[in-house]
């Protein structure tokens, strides 16, 4: 008996795969999207900062650098599956490749003259400047690593370098607002410290399963620094101390200046750009527009941090008939032609429950209204707030004015949580930011 | 995919997004199963993709183009699962070896070598080559099955 073989045609292999392919389940089990839903709301979303236009560079990095906007959470998911990767302890995997200034193991003191420090460097020490701003020590001993990252003077801190950390793109206005922005919407707690005689932020990550990694934010002359120290698990108990401490103890400032505020109030500002809009004007860099009551009202952009979409700054931008849209309680759309039509149109509450004693019981407190001259977009214009009793401000800061015929608002909320019990806010930029914002802001033609 | 939830949970709105969720599982489930032949790794692939499709979502320029743009981070989760899946799985048996996924968008979703090329993020050469030789290779494995069977004779 003879047997035929016949060769598959392609429409014939088609159809073998086709059936093939119609195996399977149609329909996911129930659980799939409940059980991706639980993990999307607690992550935020990735959003790019097209519109956010960069006013000043720093350290000389290309501008056109490709930016992800990253919060430090993301970096800790980072550093997590990193740890899992990087083999035994004491073996870390280096940043992305790129220049290397200068490497080897120096002892005496170090002088970083673009970074603006020195420090002391241990016999066992190595030195790596990657590039300017980007500085990484190691001990050889101890398998204990530093990653120092220097912003500019303007606040900034821009890179793609710090070891664990997708790319950053910070405008470190205040240390405070990094606390209140980056912090506290990644639930990563910190504490006050020192380093060399400037405030700083300490915050850390800690894992049973994974190396300590720590960082101290600082502000110096209004520059950030950004200095992350790694402890290898199973670090001997004979090794050196820690070399944290040993670094920071001998950290020195080239220039010393004081932490406060400098005279140019721009500092950690950028311009932000929407033709929609019509106007255009300095925010916070790490700030977007961000959809919030009343942003979808056409002159209104509301402005936040991505990840909460909570409202710090809200501009509203009337018509020249004087006629624009308030969304702070709830929605209204006045009309106005004067600074004191204006106020009468801002949501002004006469008193405020402020806890008492242990703070479950409340008394009623009456508000006084705060009033200042200002300028708005350079014409005439005027502040208005409410202290809370118990010290700083009591919800929004209002700022307005008439510019180019057209009333525009600006209501600046210091903090999200501040209709919470009664207690007072934090605000998170001085007054010399709050005045290059209002100073900044143009209607566009 | 509704195009005004994609807008919306592209905002950031979490309650448009949950009603745009099982309609994706639906959606990208069984791509995952065809291409991973599991069904535990197909789950997990298709979770990973509608978190991540979640995360970048606010990066996707066109709301028309979002099934391209879903398919294209299935598959990128789905090639995370056979990369993870290989540093310690089990030999499989025959009809468990995870399928390309371009042979997986041709034959269940029936589309295109350009369209797979756009949601691959590949060019169209490459996938056309890969295309031929996958036919080749599936071709040349039934002939010799059926060259097998044909030697087997019934007890």
């Amino acid at each position: 008996m003879s047997t035929r073989r016949e060769t598959l045609t392609d429409d014939g292999l088609g159809h073998v795969l086709g059936h093939w392919l119609a195996e399977g389940p149609p329909a996911p089990p129930e659980s799939t999207a409940e059980s991706a839903m639980r993990t999307v709301v607690t992550i935020p979303q990735r959003r790019w900062r097209g519109r956010i236009l960069r006013t000043t560079g720093s350290f000389g990095l290309p501008a056109q650098v490709g930016l992800v906007v990253a919060g430090i959470g993301a970096a800790v998911v980072v550093a997590i599956s990193v740890s899992f990767n990087s083999g035994p302890p004491g073996v870390v995997p280096s940043p992305s490749a790129g220049p290397t200034a200068t490497e080897g193991a120096v002892g005496g003191t170090r002088t970083f003259e673009d970074a603006g420090f020195s420090v002391e460097i241990q016999p066992d020490w190595s030195v790596n400047e990657v590039e300017p701003g980007s500085i990484e020590i190691a001990d050889s001993l101890s398998g204990a690593r530093m990653f120092i990252t220097v912003g500019a003077p303007d606040g900034t801190l821009e890179t793609c370098r710090v070891r664990f950390f997708p790319c950053l793109d910070l405008g470190v206005s205040s240390l405070a607002d990094f606390e209140r922005s980056i912090l506290a919407a990644f639930h990563l707690r910190s504490q006050p410290a020192t380093v060399a005689g400037e405030e700083a932020l300490e915050f850390s990550h800690q894992g049973m399963v994974f190396p300590t990694v720590r960082h101290w934010l600082v502000l110096q002359g209004g520059r950030p620094y950004l200095i992350q120290y790694q402890e290898q698990r199973n670090r001997p108990a004979d090794t050196v101390p820690p070399m944290a401490a040993a670094l920071l103890n001998s950290w020195n400032w080239l220039e010393p200046e004081s932490s406060t505020p400098s005279a140019d109030g721009s500092r950690g500002l950028a311009l932000f750009r929407e033709p929609e809009a019509g106007f255009e004007v300095l925010v916070p860099r790490g700030w977007d527009e961000i959809q919030a009551a009343g942003s979808a009202l056409p002159g209104v952009v509301a402005f936040g941090h991505y990840y909460d979409e909570m409202s710090l700054l809200t501009i509203s931008v009337g018509m020249a008939d004087g006629t624009f849209d308030l969304c702070e309680f709830q929605c209204a759309s006045p009309n106005a032609s004067t600074l004191d039509e204006i106020e009468e149109t801002l949501p002004l509450p006469d008193t405020i429950m402020v806890s008492v004693g242990n703070g479950a019981e409340f008394e009623e407190v009456p508000l006084s209204v705060v009033v200042q001259e200002t300028t708005l977009g350079g014409a005439p214009g005027r502040i208005v707030y409410q202290e809370h009793p118990k010290g700083g401000l009591f919800a929004h800061l209002y700022a307005f004015a008439i510019v180019d015929e057209r009333p525009v608002v600006f209501s600046f909320m210091p903090t999200p949580s501040w209709g919470m019990a009664g207690y007072p806010v934090k605000e998170y930029i001085d007054a010399g930011q709050r005045q290059a914002i209002l100073d900044s802001f143009r209607v566009l033609d | 995919m509704d195009e005004r939830l994609v807008s919306l949970a592209q905002r950031g709105d979490v309650d448009a997004f949950s009603d745009m969720a099982h309609g994706i599982a639906v959606q990208l489930y069984p791509v995952a199963f065809r291409i991973l032949r599991d069904h535990d790794r197909a789950d997990d692939a298709t979770q990973q993709a509608i978190v991540r499709i979640w995360r970048d979502l606010p990066s996707l320029r066109d709301v028309a183009r979002f099934d391209a743009w879903a398919y294209r981070i299935l598959v990128n989760a789905c090639r995370d699962e056979i990369k993870r899946a290989d540093r310690g799985r089990e030999i499989p048996g025959f009809g468990t070896e995870p399928m390309a996924p371009d042979d997986a968008l041709q034959y269940y979703l029936d589309l295109g070598l350009p369209e797979i090329a756009d949601i691959l993020g590949v060019p169209l050469g490459t996938v056309k080559s890969r295309s031929h030789a996958a036919r080749q290779a599936m071709r040349a494995a039934l002939e010799a099955d059926a060259r097998t069977l044909e030697g087997v004779q019934p007890v």
